[in-house]
C-alpha cells in the first residue's frame, strides 16, 4: 500500500516554545494510525499543520501526493477533519449544518442530499435531523461533528480526540463508526490520550510527548520495547510522602523504574508475582498506607511509562 | 461567489434564529429614535440644543403674510433659536451666506401674500409665488430647522380657513400682527373655495435653485438619520465580533480547513454584516416614512446612500475586528467608536456646535457623510447631489476593507486559528 500521508520533519514553534519537534511518520492507504500522547503533547498542533490550519515552522508533508505548504486546496479536498471541539452552529439544525458544510466541500444538489441522508443514517440521527444543534446532548453533537467531516468522502480523515468528554455509549458508537469507515477503505489519523482507544482501533501507533514522536510501530512492536516488564500501580493515602516511598522501592531486584504519580507510585518490573511481597513490605515500612495494588501486563501505557517516565494521564 | 453568498446566508440565518439579537439589531434603533423624538417634542431651542441660527431674510413682499413670516422669525419664542437679519436685496443676502455670516438666506418674493390668499377665482398651482431658501450646503442640519419653521407657518395657512384664523389669532397673541390688520387679511378669505383649497399646492419652496417637496419636517427627521447611522456603526462592529466568536467556537477554523479560500470567508462574513446593517437602516427609514410620514427624499438616492454608508461603516467594523483578539475587546472598542462617530456625525447635537478641528476630524466617520447625504435628500436633493458623499464613503469603505482584509489574513488566516 502506498502512503496517503508522509510527514517529513515537521516543526512548529510559537516564539521560543517548540510545540512540534521534528516529527516524521507515514500513514498507508486504508490504515488507522493513532497519535497517542497526553494533553499538550503536540497532537492537535500536528493535525493543525497537516490540515493547513497552521503553517509549519519547517518541514513539510505530502497528503495524497500534495504538499501541505504549497498545495493547500488540493490537500483540503483530500482530507476530512473532525476537530477536537464541536465546531457546529448551535442555532442551525443538524440538517442545515450538514448542508452548509457539504456545500463548502463543493457538494451540490442531489449528491449533497444523498450524502447528508447517508451520514445521518450512519450516525443514527436521522430522526433528529431537523432539530437545532443546541438541543442535542454532548454525544449527539460529537456524532454530527464527525458526520460533517465525512460528507465529501475524504481519502484521509483526521480525528482529533473525537471521544473527549462524552458518555460511554456515545464513545462506543464513535469507535464502532471509526472501524466501519476504515473497513470501507478510509485512512484515518486518530489522536487520543486514551490508551484503550489506540489499542482497539489502531493498525500502528505513534507515541508523542513534548512535541517529539518518541516511538512508532504496531502494538506488538511497541510492547516488545518494554520487554517482559509489567507495571505495578500502588495507590496510597493522599497525605503519604510519595518521594520517601518511591526511594524505598528503587533498589528492589527486577524493578527497573519507579514513577511518582498523583495518588501513588507506579513501578515497572519483571516477575511481578514474585516481587509484589517485597514491594508491599518496603512501601509499608516507608510509611505508605496502601489503598490498592494493580498489576498490568505490558501495553501502550506501559510503553509510554517506559519511554517517558510519566503516565499518559499526567 | 457561491461560497461567499453561502457564508453570508448562514450568518443572516444565525441572526434571524436569535430573537434577542434580532430585536437589538432591527428594532432598538427605531424605538430609541422614536423615543427621543417623543421626548424632545418640537423645536424649542431648549429641546433641540440649537441656538442663534443666523438667517438673513429679504422681504420684497412687504405685505401681510410676508411681514408675518418675518415677524415669526423675529418673535420672542424663536429669539434664542433664530438670529434673523434683514437684507434689502437677495443678492446681498446670498453674499452673507457665501461669506458664512448666515446659514441661509430666505427670499419672500413680491406677491407672496396675494398668491397665498385667494382673492379672485381659483388658484392655479403655477400662479403660486415661490419662497426661496438659499444655503451653501455646510449647514444642512440647521437649514432643516429653518425649513420646518417656514413650512409649519405655511401649512397652517393653507390647511383651511379656520386654521388660518387660528394662525392669525396666534400671530396676534404673539404680537406679530396687529388687530387692525385682521380685517384686511380675512377679507381675502370670504370667497375661499374649499375644494380648490384642498386640491391646490399652497406654495413652493426653492432650495439652491432646486424645487423641493414641501412635506413637513419634524425633529424626528433631523435626528433619525444620525441615530440610524450610529446604530449602523454598532451593528457592523457587532457583526465583526461574530468573526471572533466563530473563532472561539472553532467554526471559523472548520471553515478554514474546508477547500475555501481565505478571501471567500472574509468576503462572505463581510457580506453578511453588510446586509444586516443595510436592513437595519432600511427598516428604520421605511417604518418612519410609513408610520410617521417622515420625508426621506428621493427613494433611489436613499437606498443607494444607505448601501454606501453601510459599506463605509463596514470598513470600520472590519478594521476594528481585525485589530483585536477577543469579542469583548471589539465590543468595548466598538462602543467607544460608535459613540465617538455618533457624536461626530451629529447623533447627539448639531455638528456646527463642534469646533472646526473636530468638524474636520469628523470626516473620517461615515456618520457625518451619511447624515449630510440624508439631509440633502430630505431637503429635496437627488442622487446627483450626493456625488462627493457617495465617493467619499466608497473610498473610505474600500480602503478600510483592504487594510482589514490584510490584517485578517495576517492575524487569522495565516495562523488559521
Amino acid at each position: 500500500m502506498p502512503p496517503i500521508l508522509q510527514a517529513m520533519n515537521l516543526v512548529k514553534k510559537f516564539g521560543d516554545f517548540t510545540a512540534v519537534d521534528d516529527v516524521s511518520f507515514e500513514i498507508m492507504e486504508g490504515e488507522i494510525f493513532s497519535l497517542l500522547g497526553p494533553n499538550g503533547a503536540g497532537k492537535t498542533t500536528t493535525i493543525s499543520m497537516l490540515s493547513t490550519l497552521l503553517e509549519p515552522t519547517s518541514g513539510d508533508a505530502l497528503i495524497n501526493g500534495y504538499s501541505i505548504t504549497k498545495e493547500d486546496l488540493q490537500v483540503l479536498n483530500s482530507i476530512g477533519i473532525v476537530p477536537q471541539e464541536v465546531a457546529l452552529y448551535d442555532e442551525l439544525t443538524a440538517l442545515e449544518n450538514l448542508n452548509y458544510w457539504g456545500k463548502l466541500y463543493n457538494l451540490r444538489g442531489r449528491k449533497l442530499s444523498q450524502r447528508v441522508k447517508e451520514v445521518l443514517e450512519q450516525i443514527g440521527l436521522t430522526d433528529r435531523a431537523k432539530d437545532r444543534i443546541k438541543t442535542y446532548s454532548g454525544g449527539m453533537k460529537r456524532r454530527i461533528n464527525i458526520a460533517a467531516g465525512l460528507l465529501h468522502q475524504p481519502k484521509l480523515l483526521f480525528m482529533d480526540e473525537p471521544t473527549a468528554g462524552i458518555d460511554p455509549q456515545s464513545r462506543r458508537m464513535i469507535l464502532n463508526m471509526v472501524k466501519e469507515m476504515n473497513q470501507q477503505g478510509m485512512s484515518i489519523l486518530y489522536t487520543t490520550h486514551y490508551m484503550e482507544e489506540a489499542q482497539e482501533l489502531s493498525d500502528r501507533v505513534g507515541i508523542i510527548d513534548h512535541g517529539k514522536l518518541i516511538s512508532i510501530g504496531t502494538q506488538d512492536e511497541l510492547t516488545q520495547q518494554v520487554g517482559e516488564n509489567d507495571s505495578i500501580r500502588i495507590e496510597t493515602d493522599p497525605t503519604d510522602d510519595l518521594a520517601t516511598i518511591a526511594a524505598s522501592l528503587e533498589d528492589i531486584d527486577d524493578v527497573s523504574k519507579v514513577i511518582i504519580e498523583a495518588n501513588g507510585v507506579t513501578l515497572l518490573g519483571r516477575n511481578a508475582g514474585q516481587i509484589l511481597a517485597p514491594i508491599v513490605n518496603r512501601a509499608t515500612q516507608a510509611g505508605a498506607r496502601i489503598r490498592s495494588i494493580e498489576v498490568i501486563e505490558p501495553n501502550l501505557e506501559t510503553v509510554f511509562l517506559q519511554l517517558t517516565g510519566r503516565a499518559l494521564r499526567d | 461567489m457561491r461560497k461567499v453568498c453561502l457564508i453570508a446566508q448562514k450568518d443572516l440565518k444565525l441572526i434571524i434564529r436569535d430573537p434577542i439579537a434580532l430585536i437589538v439589531y432591527l428594532l432598538a434603533p427605531f424605538l430609541l429614535t422614536l423615543g427621543m423624538a417623543a421626548i424632545s417634542g418640537g423645536f424649542s431651542s431648549g429641546d433641540s440644543g440649537l441656538s442663534n441660527i443666523p438667517l438673513v431674510i429679504t422681504n420684497t413682499d412687504r405685505s401681510d403674510l410676508g411681514n408675518a413670516l418675518v415677524e415669526v422669525f423675529q418673535s420672542e419664542e424663536l429669539d434664542e433659536l433664530i438670529a434673523p437679519m434683514l437684507a434689502d436685496n437677495f443678492d446681498k443676502a446670498r453674499q452673507l451666506v457665501d461669506d458664512d455670516e448666515a446659514v441661509a438666506a430666505l427670499l419672500i418674493p413680491e406677491g407672496f401674500s396675494s398668491s397665498m390668499l385667494y382673492r379672485e377665482g381659483a388658484l392655479a398651482a403655477n400662479d403660486v409665488v415661490q419662497l426661496e431658501l438659499y444655503f451653501d450646503g455646510d449647514h444642512t442640519y440647521l437649514v432643516q430647522v429653518i425649513r420646518t419653521i417656514i413650512e409649519t407657518f405655511i401649512s397652517q395657512l393653507e390647511s383651511s380657513q379656520s386654521s388660518i384664523a387660528v394662525v392669525l389669532t396666534k400671530l396676534v397673541n404673539d404680537g406679530l400682527i396687529g388687530y387692525e390688520e385682521i380685517p384686511e387679511i380675512t377679507e381675502g378669505l370670504t370667497s375661499w373655495d374649499e375644494s380648490a383649497a384642498e386640491s391646490q399646492i399652497g406654495y413652493r419652496l426653492v432650495v439652491n435653485d432646486t424645487e423641493v417637496d414641501s412635506n413637513n419636517v419634524s425633529y424626528l427627521a433631523l435626528i433619525a438619520p444620525s441615530l440610524a447611522l450610529m446604530f449602523l456603526m454598532y451593528n457592523v462592529t457587532g457583526g465583526g465580533v461574530s468573526f471572533l466568536i466563530e473563532r472561539r467556537k472553532f467554526t471559523l477554523q472548520r471553515n478554514l480547513v474546508s477547500p475555501t479560500h481565505g478571501y471567500q470567508i472574509i468576503l462572505g462574513k463581510a457580506l453578511g454584516i453588510f446586509l444586516r446593517g443595510f436592513a437595519q437602516v432600511l427598516i428604520l427609514v421605511l417604518t418612519s416614512a410609513l408610520l410617521f410620514g417622515l420625508n426621506w427624499g428621493n427613494w433611489l438616492g436613499v437606498i443607494i446612500l444607505i448601501a454606501i454608508a453601510t459599506y463605509g461603516a463596514l470598513g470600520w467594523g472590519m478594521l476594528l475586528t481585525s485589530f483585536f483578539k477577543t469579542p469583548s475587546q471589539v465590543s468595548s472598542a466598538g462602543t467607544a467608536i460608535g459613540l465617538l462617530f455618533g457624536m461626530l456625525g451629529g447623533g447627539f447635537l448639531p455638528t456646527t456646535r463642534l469646533p472646526d478641528w473636530l468638524n474636520t476630524l469628523a470626516r473620517i466617520s461615515p456618520n457625518l457623510w451619511g447624515s449630510e447625504g440624508f439631509t440633502i435628500l430630505a431637503g429635496g436633493g437627488s442622487l446627483a447631489d450626493l456625488g462627493v458623499i457617495l465617493l467619499a464613503l466608497f473610498i473610505m469603505g474600500t480602503l478600510l476593507l483592504v487594510i482589514a482584509s490584510a490584517l485578517f489574513r495576517h492575524n487569522v488566516i495565516q495562523d488559521r486559528g
